[in-house]
């Protein structure tokens, strides 16, 4: 399994590649766009870490020039925060997740871990098409939700949320973890998103939103699906 | 009463030439009415002269009263605008032929009868023995005896009261006739008028007050391109001068919108490349220690190196939030309203914080716990709000006490006050005005406080101000602190009673 590390300045770079190194896989470090599109089109690439501020390119056009060429392994963005990581954030990239400089290297080898895990599994779980309850009724495929036979309008991102949830009916899970899974990163200052898609998706789905029956809250545990109707 | 300039000009305009109108008319009627006399009297200079030659009694000067008086009657009914009486030598009337009581007065003035004589210019008025107020054009002639000695005069008036009371009842068609052409005509040029004025003034000026108009309603944001072709030629010099002058202000503030624009853009830039600057080489401080610790635990100088990385880490915290509050500051940040639900985001701030609170023994809560309770605020940046507020708290409380969160709705308001309250050590009371100053260093009681530099309330402050609201910090030194801040409800949302908690 060999990781590729694009990244200009040295300092990181090393750092970067010493610590991969110690999780025990090889390390190909790159200093450009245009060394890293050869690397990759070489067929060696099983993960890539891309820092945004290259010499020769965009780190996030690149990303999404890999993405465009079908490239489907794991991507991880060093970002420095702000302006840069909103857009990133706000663009869905295709990048799997995103790493905030200065980051922990703890941090940056448990992502990295992570990545390689989720890479895995995906390929395996079965999907199911169609999700239903006595009252709602989530069509995966169609990406249609009905309730009571009313078409209900949600977003790609509180469908999505939604499905998760509702695949795992009586779960639950804090925000970190629907960070996670729902939205593919990791990222500390972008939980409050879960907040605000949570609350969108309630206003939309439930009769009443003050007492809602679907998406329930355990208080300081997290979010769960609630299957039972009342 | 219209406001606009056009409907005021075209009052006003209507009103003058009505007046102008009633001026001119009356102008003329007395021009027409002297003329009138003087065409008459000129054409009757002679009358008397004449009347005299052809009376066999009066040529001879002499004037027997009967006979005189029948003659009068007579030649009154041929010409029924003349009125003759005979005057003495003094003026005094003699003879007349009339109705009982249609001749008042006894004597004419002479000086008018001189003045005809002495051939002055017509028309000349003289009494009019019918009516002391009034003055009539006549003719005169002098009645001579044989000797040629003056015996009185024969006197005519030419514009007799029949005549008068005649013209009296045909003036009134005359002058409506009269009147309503001189309407008509007045009107027209009143149309005129105001279609020039309209042209001329009203339209341009209208054109340009709606221009002004809408730029203000697009808030003077957009860039402003007057239309050249919005003004006819033929606009007055003093609309065009404003129109241009218009112009000219809209492009200097539209420049010095861009300017400013570009300010702060370029602002941004430096920013972003400043955070840029600072972050990597404490990232490679911060990696390279943290690594070093992980490949070599336990070794000698392990204890230096821990020290070394706490500090980076806490040097990261700081850069953030310097970096954060110039972001505030520079008024970058834009706010993205939603309803949110206030009591949930507390808990899962608290929950950021469990493992930390339960470190240092001090218990969290938030309370009411209603997932139903909604709020108007930024979420991202509400949770920054809570996450600084909750630290400071945490961070100024001893082991065994608690920090809590309060929400309550303030009594006839749509706000809810939040409150969050700690058990701690509490502020001195000449603190508690500058702990929001960006500065400011107080007694902290847990080991960072070397480290700690007190921008987060600063930075919560801010973030308020920017939901048009403020914060306060209500403390008693021992006892412990709260800092509370109002924020607005969302209506529509509002929670039964009897809380959700699954």
């Amino acid at each position: 399994m060999t990781i590729v590390v694009v990244e200009d300045r040295l300092d990181i770079a090393n750092l970067v590649r010493i610590n991969i190194e110690m999780l025990g896989h090889a390390v190909v470090v790159c200093h450009t766009v245009g060394s890293a599109q050869r690397v990759v089109d070489e067929d060696r690439c099983s993960l890539l870490v891309l820092d945004l501020g290259l010499p020769d390119g965009d780190g996030i056009d690149f990303c999404a020039r890999l993405r465009a060429q079908g490239r489907t392994f794991p991507i991880l963005m060093l970002t420095a925060r702000t302006s840069e990581l909103e857009r990133v954030i706000g663009l869905e990239t295709g990048a799997d997740d995103y790493l905030v400089k200065p980051f922990s290297v703890l941090e940056l080898q448990a992502r990295i871990k992570a990545l390689l895990r989720r890479t895995a599994i995906q390929s395996a779980a079965p999907v199911r098409a169609r999700i239903e309850f006595d009252r709602l009724a989530i069509d995966v495929s169609r990406r249609e939700v009905l309730h009571d036979g009313r078409t209900i309008e949600l977003t790609s991102t509180e469908f999505d949320l939604l499905v998760f949830l509702a695949r795992h009916p009586g779960e639950v899970f804090d925000r970190t973890r629907l960070l996670s899974e729902v939205w593919g990163h990791h990222h500390e200052g972008y939980e409050h998103t879960v907040n605000s898609h949570i609350n969108r998706l309630r206003s939309k789905l439930e009769t009443d939103p003050a007492n809602p029956r679907y998406v329930r809250t355990v208080w300081g545990v997290g979010y769960k699906f609630v299957a039972e109707a009342l | 009463m219209s406001r606009s300039l056009f409907g005021r000009l075209s009052l006003l305009m209507v009103v003058l030439f009505l007046v102008a109108s009633a001026i001119l008319l009356k102008l003329a009627d007395s021009n027409n009415e002297n003329y009138s006399r003087l065409v008459q009297q000129s054409l009757h200079r002679d009358l008397a002269q004449r009347m005299i030659a052809d009376n066999d009694l009066l040529k001879s000067g002499r004037i027997d009263q009967t006979a005189l008086a029948n003659t009068f009657h007579s030649l009154m009914l041929l010409g029924p605008a003349y009125e003759i009486y005979t005057l003495d030598r003094l003026g005094n009337i003699l003879v007349y032929s009339a109705e009982p009581g249609q001749v008042r007065s006894t004597r004419v003035e002479l000086a008018p009868i001189r003045r005809f004589l002495a051939g002055e210019g017509f028309p000349l008025l003289g009494d009019d023995p019918r009516d002391a107020d009034r003055h009539e054009i006549f003719s005169v002639a002098p009645v001579l005896a044989a000797d040629g000695s003056l015996r009185g005069y024969l006197y005519v008036i030419l514009h007799s009261q029949q005549q008068t009371a005649l013209e009296r009842t045909f003036v009134w068609k005359g002058l409506q006739y009269q009147a309503r052409n001189v309407a008509l005509v007045a009107l027209t040029l009143t149309v005129l008028m105001l279609v020039l004025l309209s042209l001329q003034l009203t339209r341009p000026l209208r054109a340009l007050s709606l221009s002004m108009t809408r730029l203000r309603e697009q808030g003077f944001r957009e860039g402003y391109a007057m239309p050249a072709a919005a003004l006819p030629g033929w606009a007055s010099s003093e609309v065009l001068q404003i129109h241009r002058s218009f112009s000219e202000l809209m492009q200097s503030l539209d420049a010095q919108f861009k300017h400013i624009q570009d300010e702060e853009r370029l602002r941004r830039k430096l920013l972003s490349h400043i955070t840029h600057d600072l972050k990597t080489p404490l990232a490679a401080l911060r990696g390279y220690l943290e690594t070093w610790q992980l490949l070599h635990a336990g070794a000698a100088g392990h204890d230096y190196i821990a020290v070394a990385q706490r500090n980076s880490a806490q040097l990261d915290i700081l850069v953030d939030q310097l970096v954060e509050l110039a972001r505030l500051e520079g008024g970058v940040e834009t706010l993205r309203v939603e309803p949110i639900a206030i009591a949930e985001l507390a808990q899962d701030v608290l929950s950021k914080f469990a493992l930390r609170a339960a470190q240092v023994g001090v218990t969290l809560q938030v309370s009411p716990r209603d997932p139903g309770l909604m709020v108007h605020a930024d979420i991202g940046k509400m949770e920054r709000i809570l996450t600084n507020l909750i630290d400071n708290a945490i961070r100024h409380t001893p082991p065994g006490g608690s920090v809590s969160i309060e929400l309550s709705r303030v009594p006839d308001s749509a706000t809810l006050l939040v409150k969050v309250r700690d058990t701690g050590c509490g502020i001195a009371p000449d603190d508690i005005e500058r702990i929001f100053e960006p500065n400011f260093r107080g007694n902290h009681g847990s080991e960072d406080s070397a480290l700690h530099l007190g921008l987060g309330l600063a930075i919560v402050r801010r973030l308020l101000e920017l939901h048009d609201t403020s914060v306060r910090a209500v403390s008693e030194p021992g006892a412990g602190s709260s800092f509370e801040f109002g924020i607005a409800l969302a209506t529509g949302w509002m929670s039964r009673p009897g809380t959700n908690a699954a």
